[in-house]
């Protein structure tokens, strides 16, 4: 769906948000991944998020049962409560989720493959985004667009020709900084073809707010055929 | 006099006379700690309302998309003044004035270590701040966010003054945390009631100690980081620009350096009140005094292996990044010990529900939420997405005003009957309480989704198709029932202050020592210092405050018109010395006048006019010392209780030289910055190799590294040759002229040897390296000279050797500073060839 | 009068001890991990999959785990070492606690060493 089409029917959409099930959709959502790396960060999410329910609850029945019955809450030595409960619980959660994050994070990092994914260049400046593809043959450049073939990694090279600014496709994965003199590479992937919505996520000045992008994926016959030249109809 | 037994009015007027603060304009010359205290407190809360109402804009902005109520130059300066009068201009001087306030009354004594520091401090804090106000209502505030990232905040991208504003504000106020950090440190290691050893003191103060401990090493970063970015600014050197060698993550490092740290900063202390506070409603002692020790030296250090959490997505690689993210995960710990404490004390109580006790359940809610999201922000790939959105103002807010103000609020409530001697007539405090907690989550818990959905933070106006409207007018109501309940608070502290019954003693039964005292407090708080047998949080006020009052402790009586108060071991409490004070005087305020003349100097580019100024708040510093010291030996004096004790100018060790140890240590880790900064950027920069390096020959090393060691050697005889009665003035002379020496060496290298700073950051590194060793000579110099002064004026002698004693480590931190920084200079090219070869 | 003055700052300093030795391992397995990526270490095969850049971090680790569990032990002793009065033996305690809680700090923070990817 186009982002053209989301609008026309956007008092539907509208509607449709304001019911609770709904509330994690969105053009720029996080909670509604759209490729492998915002999936999983998303599956962390809700694993994070039902624990630290259930922590929350936690810490709420004990501090009101030390509170209001003390005399139950005195059934535990001063040590046993903070042992267990300073020492033992956070540390057994803790390591699990440490564990579980640090494994996630080496699948998404952009480390090299045996088959190198498709790279496209980001180049930030204030305030709009331009997009090259030096794997493809002819000088093709977008702006404020960038089209990547869908159901394959793409890296994504970030730079800045002024400020600090950061680029962010939350339906597709997390961001990356462009910074100064440094080249940032991001790793990301869109399952299906669709319309991606990004924005600059580092305060960059005043136009700050007004620096969004899109990301166009594309089956994969019809990106090669952009990238031979018919950029013009792509872009619209 | 000694000896004359007093009756307590008597003895009141008598201690009053020396004591109390001046009306009128002598107001201005106040060194009192409850004087300063309250100041501080007092101004930071107007600092709290402007934040406020700044934030009331920032949520009027964003109550609708597209809104065009204020447009994005102003909404930048809006949201990066909310963030930094938050952070520097109410958070931590209102740490620093309850301390202040506190400690002295909590440890039994009558006054902090340096009492004038502590005035020039508040005077610092006042005129930074009242520098960035001005220039916010001029329309000229900061508005690179409150972190200040380069290249943003360089002069490329941030013409104006704003940015100047910020640097030179900020680095004024930070003058004032660090030496309250100063202060602090050496007044609970030295200045407690006898008897009173570590594991004796309130848990209070080693909630401070460590908080304390923990500025003096954190600030530094910041206020390197702040020179440099200014000297940037003003004379083109380019230690962050990159395409000279800088690097904009240079600036990151150095800020979240002090930056995460800070946090702590601010959390400790009021945790520290809830650890003061719930016990008494708990009707029973702290339990895992202990464990809540080794969680705050825990806490202390691991906070400084935490900060590039907040860079998790400029590129660091993963593994880096997972060293970040496990301490994270890992200083979660010894926050859930403090809790676990607290509930075992409830646990084990006889609890009972009193309005303080309301906010501590407030304050227990929302940190623990704020918490939980902290884990979840430590987590790599959730803060690649998380990281500069919506979420994180949500997280922020949730440990700032959980872990922040609900203490303060509590503290406030709880303490005010101590400050005014009134208690509340009105109980407005509970619809007050509900009006904020429900009000803040509505406001910040929405904005956690808000960020999920891909809101981005420090946006002023976003899309509707976004669909963020409903989500952040949410919050927006929120944040005006917010309002609400804070402004219900300042109409029940006047009721209390105004209309409040009054009452005699201890209304909560506390067991502290600041119960003891007469309500509202004196200015020598004690007629007569109290001596501690058991821990003092256990104490009975209602027994001891007659006591000390009829003047049966320690110092019951007025001697000469002196401030005195008591010294003792830092570990064990034991009885050491009599510390006298320095009087009410003006001159903190003319100092920090002079500084204040300075930065705006500095401020409108009139860089060598800013050096007279500077000289002349250097000459008044100067004047401090003309107060102090004795003319002739004293020997042992009278304390009361049959006991007797030298005076602290004839004491090996008084709170002075602790206060010159602790501010090298603060310097220290100023200079560890500076030293990382040129390894950092040959690391990791992108324009290095320089092309032109420093040339010098090895004369002007090898004389430089001979003065350098030559200098201490010097000034270590003439202390041992004082300490023998005989004259050290030769030897004195000496180290003066070895440190001038160095300095015109020092200036040599920099002028024959050094390219010029503006080309390359290599050079400008090595410059600032030299240069910090030419002022560190200079300094060491004026205390030999000094030294020299005190002894031609009969101040010293072998028994009264601490004018001299006192420089000895400043002469050894300039000698090993300075061969680091020549050796650094020197070996640099070296590295850097031997590193392209190698790459 | 001084050496007791010795006596009270150094247990103070024992407390610190734990963690100041934390912070030391933890500067620097920063510093070697971004020297090795600036020189390209991790290009160096040693055997197998193991690079040279990993193994020098890897026995930083070690090392780190050593001292900090020496420092441990050392800390456990200063309780009975000092028998003065109540307040050494609560420093003393603090200081043991301390280092036990620096030790597991070293392992979990330093622990990804094992396995995270150093270079990208
Ligand atoms: C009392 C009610 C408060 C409200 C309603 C409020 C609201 C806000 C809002 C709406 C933002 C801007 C978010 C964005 O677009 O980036 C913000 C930023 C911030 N707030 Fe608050 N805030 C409050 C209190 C505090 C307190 C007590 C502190 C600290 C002690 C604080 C520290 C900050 C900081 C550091 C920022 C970030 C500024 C920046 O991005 O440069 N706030 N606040
Ligand atoms: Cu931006
Ligand atoms: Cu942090």
């Amino acid at each position: 769906m186009t982002v053209a089409a989301r609008l026309r029917r956007r008092p539907l959409a509208y509607l449709a948000s304001l019911t609770i099930l709904s509330g994690c959709t969105g053009p720029l959502s996080a909670l509604d991944p759209a490729g492998p790396a915002a999936a999983s960060t998303a599956t962390l999410w809700w694993i994070m998020f039902s624990g630290a329910a259930v922590l929350s609850l936690l810490m709420a029945v004990l501090v009101a049962l030390a509170f209001l019955k003390p005399g139950i809450a005195s059934l535990w030595s001063a040590r046993s409560w903070i042992i267990y409960g300073g020492l033992v619980m956070p540390g057994a959660v803790l390591s699990a989720l440490l564990i579980a994050a640090l494994v996630l994070g080496e699948r998404m990092i952009a480390r090299p493959l045996e088959q190198p994914p498709l790279k496209v260049a980001a180049q930030a400046r204030q305030w709009t985004w331009s997009f090259a593809y030096p794997d493809s043959r002819r000088a093709t450049l977008s702006v404020n667009v960038l089209h990547i073939p869908a159901g394959e990694p793409v890296d994504v090279t970030v730079t800045t020709t002024d400020v600090i600014h950061s680029f962010w496709v939350p339906r597709l994965g997390g961001k990356i900084d462009a910074i100064p003199g440094h080249r940032n590479v991001v790793r990301l992937q869109a399952d299906r073809p669709g319309v991606y919505g990004g924005v600059c996520a580092e305060f960059c000045g005043a136009g700050h707010s007004a620096m969004p992008f899109t990301v166009l994926a594309h089956e994969p016959e019809e990106f090669a055929a952009i990238m031979a030249g018919a950029i013009e109809e792509a872009r619209r | 006099m000694s000896g004359r037994v007093a009756t307590p009015l008597r003895l009141h007027r008598q201690l009053n006379e020396i004591w109390a603060s001046g009306r009128g304009v002598k107001r201005l010359a106040a060194v009192n700690h409850s004087v300063i205290g309250t100041r501080f407190m007092i101004t930071a809360l107007i600092f709290f309302g402007i934040g406020g109402l700044l934030a009331m804009l920032i949520r009027a902005q964003l109550a609708t998309s597209r809104s065009a109520f204020i447009g994005p130059d102003l909404y930048n300066q809006v949201f990066t003044m909310h963030g930094t009068i938050m952070m520097f201009l109410f958070a931590i001087p209102m740490f620093e004035g309850m301390a202040i306030y506190l400690l002295p009354k909590l440890l039994g004594t009558r006054d902090l270590a340096f009492p004038r520091l502590g005035a020039f401090g508040y005077w610092c804090y006042l005129f930074g701040g009242a520098i960035l106000i001005a220039a916010m209502l001029a329309g000229a505030a900061p508005d690179s966010g409150w972190f200040m990232y380069t290249p943003l905040s360089s002069s490329a991208f941030t013409p104006g003054v704003n940015a100047d504003v910020w640097l030179l504000g900020i680095t004024f106020v930070e003058i004032s945390a660090v030496t309250a950090a100063v202060e602090l440190v050496v007044s609970i290691l030295k200045i407690r009631a006898p008897g009173m050893s570590l594991n004796r003191m309130p848990i209070f103060g080693w909630y401070v100690l460590v908080t304390a401990g923990m500025m003096v090493l954190g600030f530094p970063p910041l206020i390197l980081g702040s020179i440099l970015l200014e000297l940037e600014r003003a004379f083109d050197l380019p230690f962050f620009d990159t395409a000279r060698g800088g690097d904009a993550l240079l600036w990151q490092h150095l800020f979240w350096l002090f930056g995460h740290p800070e946090v702590y900063i601010i959390f400790l202390p009021a945790a520290g009140a809830v650890s003061t506070i719930l016990p008494v409603f708990a009707q029973r002692e702290l339990t895992g005094y202990r464990a809540v020790v080794v969680a705050l030296v825990a806490l202390a250090f691991l906070s400084f292996g935490l900060w590039v959490h907040h860079m998790f997505a400029v590129g660091i690689p993963h593994m880096a990044l997972a060293f970040f993210s496990a301490a994270s995960a890992a200083v979660t710990i010894p926050t859930a010990v403090q809790i676990f404490a607290w509930i075992a004390t409830l646990a084990h109580g006889r609890p009972r529900f009193d309005i303080p006790m309301l906010w501590i359940f407030g304050f227990l809610f929302v940190f623990i939420l704020g918490g939980l999201t902290g884990v979840m922000l430590a987590m790599v790939p959730f803060n690649w997405q998380a990281h500069d959105t919506q979420f994180v103002t949500a997280h922020l807010h949730y440990v700032l005003v959980g872990g922040f103000i609900f203490p303060l609020v509590a503290a406030l409530y709880y303490w005010l009957p101590h400050i005014r001697g009134r208690v509340p007539a009105f109980r407005l405090s509970m619809p007050a309480f509900w009006l904020v907690f429900i009000g803040f989550n509505v406001t910040f818990f929405m904005m956690h989704l808000t960020g999920l959905r891909g809101m981005p933070r420090r946006v002023g106006t976003y899309p509707v198709e976004a669909g963020w409207d409903w989500l952040n007018l949410i919050s927006s109501i929120g944040g005006f029932i917010l309002t609400m309940g804070f402004a219900l608070i300042v109409v029940d502290v006047f009721l209390q202050v105004r209309y409040g019954r009054r009452f005699r003693r201890n209304p909560w039964k506390a067991r502290t020592l600041e119960w003891a005292q007469p309500i509202p407090p004196p200015a020598y708080n004690f007629a007569s210092l109290p001596w501690i047998t058991r821990r003092a949080d256990t104490l009975e006020p209602a027994s001891i405050g007659p006591e000390l009052a009829a003047g049966h402790g320690y110092l019951g009586f007025a001697r000469n018109g002196w401030m005195e108060t008591l010294g003792v071991d830092i570990t064990s409490g034991r009885m050491e010395h009599v510390i006298v004070l320095p009087r009410q005087t003006y001159l903190p305020f003319w100092t920090a006048l002079a500084v204040a003349a300075f930065v705006l100097s500095f401020l409108f580019s009139y860089y060598w006019f800013s050096l007279l100024p500077l000289g002349i708040a250097f000459i008044l510093l100067l004047c401090w010392t003309r107060v102090t010291g004795l003319d002739r030996d004293n020997g042992p004096v009278v304390i009361g209780r049959e006991e007797i004790a030298p005076l602290h100018y004839e004491t090996h060790r008084p709170p002075s030289w602790w206060g010159m140890i602790i501010a090298l240590i603060a310097d220290a880790a100023f200079y560890g910055s500076l030293v990382f900064s040129p390894l950092f950027l040959w690391l990791t920069a992108p324009a290095w190799p320089p092309s032109q390096t420093l040339k010098s020959g090895m004369v002007v090393p090898a004389l430089l590294v001979a003065t350098l060691a030559a200098a201490p050697l010097c000034a270590r005889r003439a202390v041992a040759l004082n300490a023998k009665s005989r004259s050290p003035v030769l030897w004195l002379a000496a180290t003066a002229i070895l440190q001038f020496a160095s300095l015109i060496l020092l200036v040599i290298l920099m002028r024959t040897g050094l390219p010029a700073p503006t080309v390359h950051a290599y050079n400008a590194t090595s410059f600032a390296l030299l240069a910090y060793s030419v002022l560190h000579t200079f300094l060491a110099a004026v205390f030999s000279l000094f030294g020299l002064w005190r002894v031609w004026a009969g101040y010293v002698s072998a028994r009264r050797s601490l004018d001299l004693r006192i420089a000895t480590p400043l002469h050894d931190y300039t000698a090993i500073t300075g061969f680091a920084g020549i050796g650094l200079v020197l070996l640099l090219p070296t590295l850097i060839t031997a590193g392209e070869a190698f790459r | 009068m001084t050496s007791d003055h010795r006596a009270s700052a150094s247990l103070l300093v024992w407390i610190c001890s734990g963690f100041l030795a934390w912070g030391a391992a933890f500067a620097a397995l920063y510093s070697a991990q971004a020297l090795g990526c600036g020189f390209d270490w991790d290009e160096i095969t040693i055997f197998g999959s193991i690079d040279a850049h990993r193994l020098l971090l890897i026995g930083l680790f070690l090392l780190a785990l050593f001292a900090s569990a020496v420092l441990a032990r050392l800390c456990a002793r200063l309780p009975h070492r000092i028998r003065a009065d109540d307040t050494a033996r609560f420093l003393g305690n603090v200081a043991k606690l301390s280092a036990w809680a620096a030790l597991a700090a070293t392992l979990v923070s330093l622990g990804p060493v094992l396995f995270t990817t150093a270079c990208y």
